[in-house]
């Protein structure tokens, strides 16, 4: 017998739907981390990101029993979570202060390679904790610097691993303008990151 | 030109593919046949092959990142929700059940049951059916009224009223049974009396 965590989205929902409400802490639990995430980066504060989980998984809650599964559970949740933190940034003024925030320095190119580096082979860095936790904030900063739409992207992508038509039906656009963020968004975060583009894909990992 | 922008443009921004093809290659969103055509292409391609590693490198750096998720107080606050939502609907489910059905099957099984007694006895048999059929009038239309008070009250507070009212309905149903054989007795005595 599988667990619930082997279950997709629609039969832990069926499972709810038949009065099991373990299956409803199970679908919390599989989108807490990406979730909290995204809300986090979306609104900038994470008692402001707590609150709009909750309210999002609530309003999940009451509208179960009328939902049809089509394997869309996760752009729903996504897409109701967007609303709600769009609305929180609206009702608490912050809209305006993260379209307006003043560009920071160039970062120093070279640190943060190392840190990358460091990321990357933490077997051989002796402060790689350290290190890491400054990249990782390097790294926030940066994506938090992003315009609102560009940053939502971002997070719906490599946060929440959703394809871009996924993305495109949250955000309300469609898929080319969502790849035109990712676009911008990807070159913002490469030269404020200062990390040079390595990889090399023509050698058979395709 | 920033050194970033100069790599872009000369690697990246060459080949039309990479803006788009690259990255719906990456989240798998390209038909199979699709994506092995542009496997090729790629392998041909460094303009693609640069975006393509742009955007792995990039999917790594953001896994790296730390990732906290919602406080515990409202993973547990969910929880005792969704225990409360599922308990509420079981409750609601059952009170349906008492209140509908069970209102319908014991106020019209009980009087079909005694119309068919007295079909075939001429004009008791009449006089029994007007009055089952005006009995049964006066409960469809005061039986529901008399409910329409607990829609608003809490779930629990519901149940126990609902508990509450079955009983007292029981008892009303059965007094007014008792007055309606009373006076079917009576019909009956009347007309028996009238027969030569």
């Amino acid at each position: 017998m599988r667990t619930q965590s082997e279950l997709s989205d629609g039969e832990l929902i069926a499972q709810f739907k038949n009065g099991d409400a373990a299956a409803f802490d199970a679908l919390v639990r599989r989108y807490d981390a990406a979730l909290s995430g995204f809300l986090h980066h979306m609104v900038g504060d994470a008692a402001l990101a707590d609150d709009l989980f909750q309210e999002t998984f609530l309003r999940i809650l009451h509208s179960l029993p009328a939902y049809q599964e089509r394997g869309r559970f996760k752009s729903w949740l996504f897409g109701v979570a967007r609303n709600l933190a769009v609305d929180a940034l609206r009702r608490h003024r912050l809209e305006r202060e993260l379209f307006h925030r003043p560009a920071p320095s160039d970062p120093d190119r070279s640190n943060a390679r190392a840190l990358d580096e460091g990321v990357a082979d933490a077997r051989h860095a002796p402060d790689v904790r350290a290190e890491r936790a400054e990249w990782a904030e390097r790294l926030q900063t940066a994506i938090a610097e992003l315009p609102p739409e560009q940053r939502e992207v971002v997070m719906l992508r490599y946060g929440a691993e959703m394809t871009f038509r996924q993305i495109a039906e949250i955000t309300e656009v469609s898929i080319n303008t969502a790849l035109g963020r990712m676009r911008y968004a990807t070159a913002t975060l490469r030269r404020k990151l200062g990390v040079a583009v390595t990889g090399d894909v023509t050698d058979g990992t395709l | 030109m920033e050194p970033y922008e100069e790599l872009h443009a000369r690697h990246i921004a060459g080949c039309p593919r990479a803006q788009t093809d690259a990255a719906l290659y990456s989240s798998d969103e390209l038909t199979p046949s699709a994506a092995r055509e542009y496997r090729d292409h790629v392998r041909s391609c460094t303009h693609c092959a640069a975006s393509i590693a742009e955007e792995r490198e990039l999917a790594r750096l953001m896994a790296a990142l730390p990732r906290e998720g919602a406080s515990s107080a409202t993973l547990s606050s969910l929880s005792i929700a969704a225990r409360a939502f599922v308990g509420q609907a079981a409750m609601r489910r059952s009170t349906a059940q008492q209140t509908w059905l069970g209102w319908l099957h014991r106020q019209i099984l009980p009087h079909v049951a005694s119309w068919t007694v007295p079909r075939s006895s001429g004009a008791l048999g009449w006089a029994c059916a007007l009055l089952v059929a005006l009995a049964s009038a006066h409960m469809l239309v005061n039986g529901p009224q008399l409910r329409s008070g607990s829609a608003s009250v809490p779930a629990q507070a519901s149940l126990i009223a609902d508990i509450e009212w079955d009983a007292m309905e029981e008892a009303a149903l059965s007094t007014e049974l008792g007055v309606l054989r009373e006076n079917m007795n009576s019909l009956a005595v009347v007309i028996a009396s009238d027969e030569p």
